[in-house]
């Protein structure tokens, strides 16, 4: 298709593969979703200074042109007029993803192979995300539910949030603004959270197996497990022990704000992992009628 | 504009899928994910405790096959998908309209994305309170102050916070004079400075 640029709403239909999705605004929001079926485009807004789509050797680009020698930085300050656009692009699940926006919110679901999303001020929202997963945003929220694979979600001044996930591994930082983790698998992970200013709460199920050292500068610190009991020192409240096998690793530390441990419900052990054709599990399904 | 899975309806969806033959819960899970190709794949965490809040009413039961809990509907749960035919009927017209859409697909995407979100909340919330109570009595029959660590009690903590208060002013100095950071790093880390400050007058003032 090569290069066109977008001066109306519009709706594009792509008959070439897309393996890689690039998309970079100054303004507004973009919306990425992962389905089968060809690429599409739907250009629901777009400002006066139109949008460039780009496509060649499976990669889509769809972008703001800003003339060079205009850094980031001052795109946020002269913004809004003008580039103001909202985007929706379907895209095959596959497909390698990275999403800028300087002022605006980004959504990204059902992509498989991992996702960049890199906000300086709006949210994050995702959404059945798999492979490494990063979101960035420095003043805004952070919403994420059922991912899995490797999750990293940063934001100086916003609410972080993962809801139902089996993550394996989550790494979850605010300066300011709580954190709400929930994850139900119960196999190894690696799950740090931090916040300066902020609560944390995190819920693992009862079956995990995890080293946990929670800690709490000036707030407190409450667990549902017996095997990690509360202490006190200096004012200030740790929780340290053991669930299970203490395979995986959870650490959380807030500055200010409590930081609680919750216990989910044990996940049914005999549940087949991602990749049922690698194990018994077609054979003890067949008895479904 | 409502989530497709909004309250009460996934519960629904659920007896929906059961009706058609037995499943355990992976199987349920893999259904929905391929009812939205691939887009909406509900954890375990979503749907185990709303099979069981159906078995307890009555709506599900459950065999162990192999290890393995395998859900059927019951007769009341046939009646209940029946006396819910409308509501069913609207719930899978919106989910093939959803998929074909793609407005309507990102609209149910955020939705859902946000009221997941709040309703986990929600449930934290109440199963914090839960603890909160539980382990109060704990934290005050604990070790409690008394417990020291020998190090910490060493140095004097005023002396200890004073200097480290110092020793940031000059690691920033020393950071931004490498000049490796961005305006944009550098704006970012003024927020952080700003932020930290706000906390130690908050904590500090007593």
């Amino acid at each position: 298709m090569g290069t066109r640029h977008i001066a109306n709403p519009t709706r594009l239909t792509l008959d070439e593969e897309v393996s890689q999705l690039d998309v970079w605004l100054v303004h507004g929001k973009v919306h990425v979703v992962g389905t089968d079926g060809p690429a599409r485009i739907e250009v629901r807004r777009v400002g006066h200074k139109g949008l460039t789509v780009t496509q060649a050797n499976g990669n889509l680009s769809i972008r703001h042109d800003v003339p060079n020698g205009i850094w980031p930085l001052s795109l946020w300050w002269l913004g809004r007029r003008g580039w103001s656009t909202d985007v929706i692009i379907a895209v095959p699940p596959t497909t390698a993803t990275s999403l800028t926006v300087i002022n605006g919110d980004a959504v990204a679901s059902g992509l498989r192979q991992g996702a960049t999303v890199d906000v300086t001020s709006g949210s994050i929202a995702m959404m059945g995300l798999g492979g490494q997963v990063r979101a960035k945003t420095v003043s805004g929220a952070i919403e994420a539910v059922g991912i899995s694979g490797e999750l990293t979600m940063q934001t100086v001044s916003g609410e972080i949030s993962l809801a139902g996930s089996s993550a394996e591994q989550v790494y979850a930082r605010t300066i300011s603004g709580a954190i709400t983790c929930d994850l139900d698998n119960p196999r190894a992970f690696v799950v740090h959270l931090d916040t300066v200013s902020g609560s944390i709460t995190v819920r693992v199920p009862e079956d995990a197996n995890l080293r946990v050292d929670l800690a709490a500068a000036s707030g407190s610190v409450r667990s549902a497990f017996a095997q990690v009991p509360t202490t006190n020192g200096m004012g200030r409240q740790r929780a340290t022990g053991q669930i299970g096998a203490g395979t995986g690793r959870l650490r959380a530390s807030a500055v200010s704000g409590t930081v609680s441990l919750l216990a989910g419900p044990a996940s049914e052990s005999d549940e087949p992992p991602p990749h049922p054709e690698e194990t018994t599990g077609p054979t003890t399904g067949g008895d479904a009628t | 504009m409502s989530a497709v899975f909004s309250h009460g309806r996934l519960r629904l969806y659920l007896l929906r899928l059961l009706a058609d033959g037995p499943k355990h819960g992976y199987e349920l899970i893999r259904s929905l994910e391929n009812r939205f190709h691939g887009l909406y794949a509900p954890s375990a965490g979503t749907i185990y405790p709303r099979l069981a809040r159906l078995e307890a009413d009555g709506l599900v039961t459950h065999t162990a096959s192999g290890g393995r809990k395998v859900y059927s509907i019951t007769d009341a749960g046939r009646a209940e998908l029946a006396a819910r035919a409308d509501e069913v009927a609207q719930l899978e017209a919106e989910i093939s309209s959803s998929v074909a859409d793609l407005a309507d697909l990102a609209e149910q995407v955020e939705a859902g994305v946000r009221g997941s979100v709040r309703d986990l909340k929600q449930e934290l919330r109440a199963a914090g309170q839960a603890v909160r109570s539980a382990v109060a009595p704990m934290v005050i029959l604990g070790r409690g102050a008394g417990e020291t660590a020998a190090g910490e009690a060493a140095a004097d903590p005023k002396t200890t916070l004073v200097r480290k208060a110092a020793e940031l002013a000059a690691e920033v100095a020393r950071l931004v004079s490498l000049g490796r950071a961005s305006p944009e790093d550098i704006r970012v880390a003024s927020t952080v400075i700003d932020s930290v400050r706000a906390q130690l007058q908050h904590i500090l003032r007593g």
